[in-house]
């Protein structure tokens, strides 16, 4: 208790140093904070780009200019791989001569059948979004002459038509039905199938990378089909943010070790100053242990004040950001500091110390 | 049977550059109640000397015997604080206590009552002519001759039965040279205690039952 006392006299009756030395602790706090501020803003805007933007990606064929053919193993792998987020696919079976119906999950999977979607009679209450269902419906050419309501015989299976588009064309049929109505009927029939058209929408862009070389263990650059990435615009935008943070966090990582190190000195400083006062107290036969308490005990209000002020104002000031590890280093560096210079000045014989002031 | 005893003790400085030998074999016994001067050219090693006897620091040979036990295997911290009383060359006060403060420190950490400490403390200022508007300041508003009387008050407040003064009465006039000397020779010959004082007054010399001379860290 007798060495809390004498600490709380010492602050009080040399609060220039006192003042000094949390003054000090506070500045080095606010630096660890504005630096770490900088870093989290980066963070937080690469952050939102990479929720914000959207990356596409398309299979397409071997030869340019040719349709994919996605295996279904493959279309699997693909579609349930965690970074995509969506996709649009389509597939294809030949009927009779002239006549074939397509599968799809969306009109976007086929151009052709939204350039046709322009033009189409649908059923009362019904539109496109069929094709993401899985009802056997169809939609048929205005050129084979049937009407909403009808029935179609395909592959033993009676789909019911709710739409007719205009084709404009003759002789050759083309037909549309929700994708996995028509996957269903293959998968039953035990008929071989594959996708011409598949594209995906995809997420967690950071990670963009382990997706590439997820989809190359796959074998996607393989054989009839090849995967392409729409990144240009995503790296872009990506990049300059990405080299601010890299430099930023560099920055830090020297910032750390300034106010680490300053902390360190300042307070071994400090503490180095009370040789002479030490010297006195053990003397006058003060154990070296409760000149160290009280020392130490006075170097831990500098500290804990200094880092509880500068958290305080990290916390109060938007920009500035701090977190609790940090704080807790910096505190334990100010200790540390005026721990070894005490240490030092405790440890050493009361003659020597007392002679150098003469 | 004597308090202190010297036996042969030697002790030096080191620094990178040199070592100085300031103490070179000294053996020597001192008994209670008589009052000894050390008398020698300044860097004899007299400071020293005292230090070792206030087990400040131990001897690089030889021992430094207090009631018949070396200084290297008893308690310092408590031999320091209840047997032994300094009063420095250079004074040595806290400059962030105050005056009383200070003459109050040997006791409160013997953990004396707070208000007996007070008054021992103020009686012994009173002794060495310190009064009551002293008591708050602190020491550097004091000149040379009131520290030095500060701190020969928080020596005899410790009430200690050695007493080391080292150039006790270096900074004071005549007056109080007198004074002082006085009080350290009644508390040898009235209190039965062991004074040594280093001095170059040789009034005050005068006064001791035996006096020492060294030179170049021996008794000559
Ligand atoms: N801290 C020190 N480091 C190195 N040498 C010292 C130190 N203190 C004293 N000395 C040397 O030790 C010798 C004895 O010093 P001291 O005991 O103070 O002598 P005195 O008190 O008789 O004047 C002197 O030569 C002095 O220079
Ligand atoms: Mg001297």
């Amino acid at each position: 208790m007798f060495s809390f006392v004498l600490a709380l006299r010492n602050m009080k009756r040399g609060w220039i140093v006192c003042l000094v030395s949390v003054i000090s602790f506070v500045t080095l706090a606010l630096l660890l904070s504005v630096f770490t501020g900088f870093v989290n803003r980066t963070r937080s805007e690469l952050d939102s780009y990479y929720k914000e933007l959207t990356v596409t990606a398309s299979f397409s064929g071997a030869k340019a200019g040719s349709q994919p053919r996605v295996r279904p193993k493959l279309f699997d792998a693909v579609v349930s791989n965690s970074f995509v987020k969506d996709h649009y696919a389509a597939m294809e079976k030949e009927i009779a001569t002239a006549q074939r119906i397509r599968g799809v999950n969306s009109a976007k999977a086929d151009p052709v059948l939204e350039e046709y979607l322009l033009d189409c009679k649908w059923q009362a209450g019904m539109d496109e979004t069929v094709f993401s269902g899985s009802d056997t419906v169809c939609i048929v050419p205005s050129a084979c002459e049937m009407s909403i309501g009808d029935k179609i015989a395909v592959f033993g299976n009676a789909f019911r038509v709710v739409g007719v588009y205009n084709s404009g064309m003759t002789g050759n049929w083309t037909y549309y039905c929700p994708l996995e109505t028509l996957v269903g009927i293959c998968e039953k029939n035990g008929d071989s199938y594959s996708y011409y058209s598949l594209g995906l929408t995809l997420g967690d862009l950071e990670n963009l990378d382990v997706f590439k070389s997820q989809m190359k263990e796959l074998g996607v650059d393989e054989g009839e089909a090849t995967l392409v990435i729409n990144d240009t615009l995503f790296r872009e935008c990506t990049r300059n943010l990405k080299l601010q943070l890299r430099l930023q966090r560099g920055v830090l990582y020297l910032v750390y070790i300034l106010t680490f190190s300053v902390a360190f000195v300042l307070s071994f400083l400090v503490f180095r100053n009370r040789r002479h006062d030490v010297a006195v107290l053990r003397s006058a036969g003060c154990p070296s242990s409760f000149a160290f308490m009280s020392l130490m005990e006075e170097a831990c209000i500098y500290a804990l004040t200094g880092c509880g002020i500068g958290g305080l104002i990290s916390l109060a000031v938007p920009f500035f950001s701090l977190n609790l590890r940090q704080l807790l280093l910096l505190f334990f560096f100010c200790c540390f500091g005026a721990g070894a210079a005490i240490y030092r000045v405790v440890s050493g014989s009361i003659l020597q110390e007392m002679h150098e002031f003469e | 049977m004597s308090i202190i005893s010297l036996d042969s003790v030697r002790y030096s400085y080191k620094s990178k550059y040199q070592t100085v030998n300031a103490v070179n074999g000294i053996s020597y016994e001192f008994e209670k109640g008589l009052v000894y001067a050390i008398v020698g050219s300044s860097g004899s090693g007299k400071s020293t000397l005292l230090s070792l006897m206030a087990a400040l620091d131990f001897p690089a040979e030889g021992d430094v015997n207090v009631d018949g036990t070396s200084t290297r295997s008893m308690d310092c911290d408590e031999y320091r604080r209840d047997k032994v009383a300094v009063i420095y060359q250079n004074f040595n006060l806290l400059a962030k206590l105050t005056v009383l403060e200070n003459v109050e420190l040997p006791l409160e950490l013997r953990k004396t009552h707070k208000t007996d400490a007070a008054a021992t403390a103020k009686k012994m200022l009173r002794n060495v002519g310190l009064d009551e508007e002293y008591e708050r300041r602190f020491p550097a508003m004091l000149s040379g001759g009131e520290q030095q009387r500060v701190a020969i008050a928080r020596a005899l407040a410790s009430g200690a039965d050695i007493i080391l003064a080292d150039e006790p009465t270096g900074n004071l006039d005549e007056e109080n040279t007198e004074k002082v000397a006085d009080i350290l020779v009644s508390l040898a010959h009235d209190q039965k205690k062991c004074v040594i004082i280093v001095t170059h007054d040789m009034n005050v010399a005068a006064k001791a039952d035996e006096v020492l001379k060294m030179q170049d860290g021996r008794l000559v």
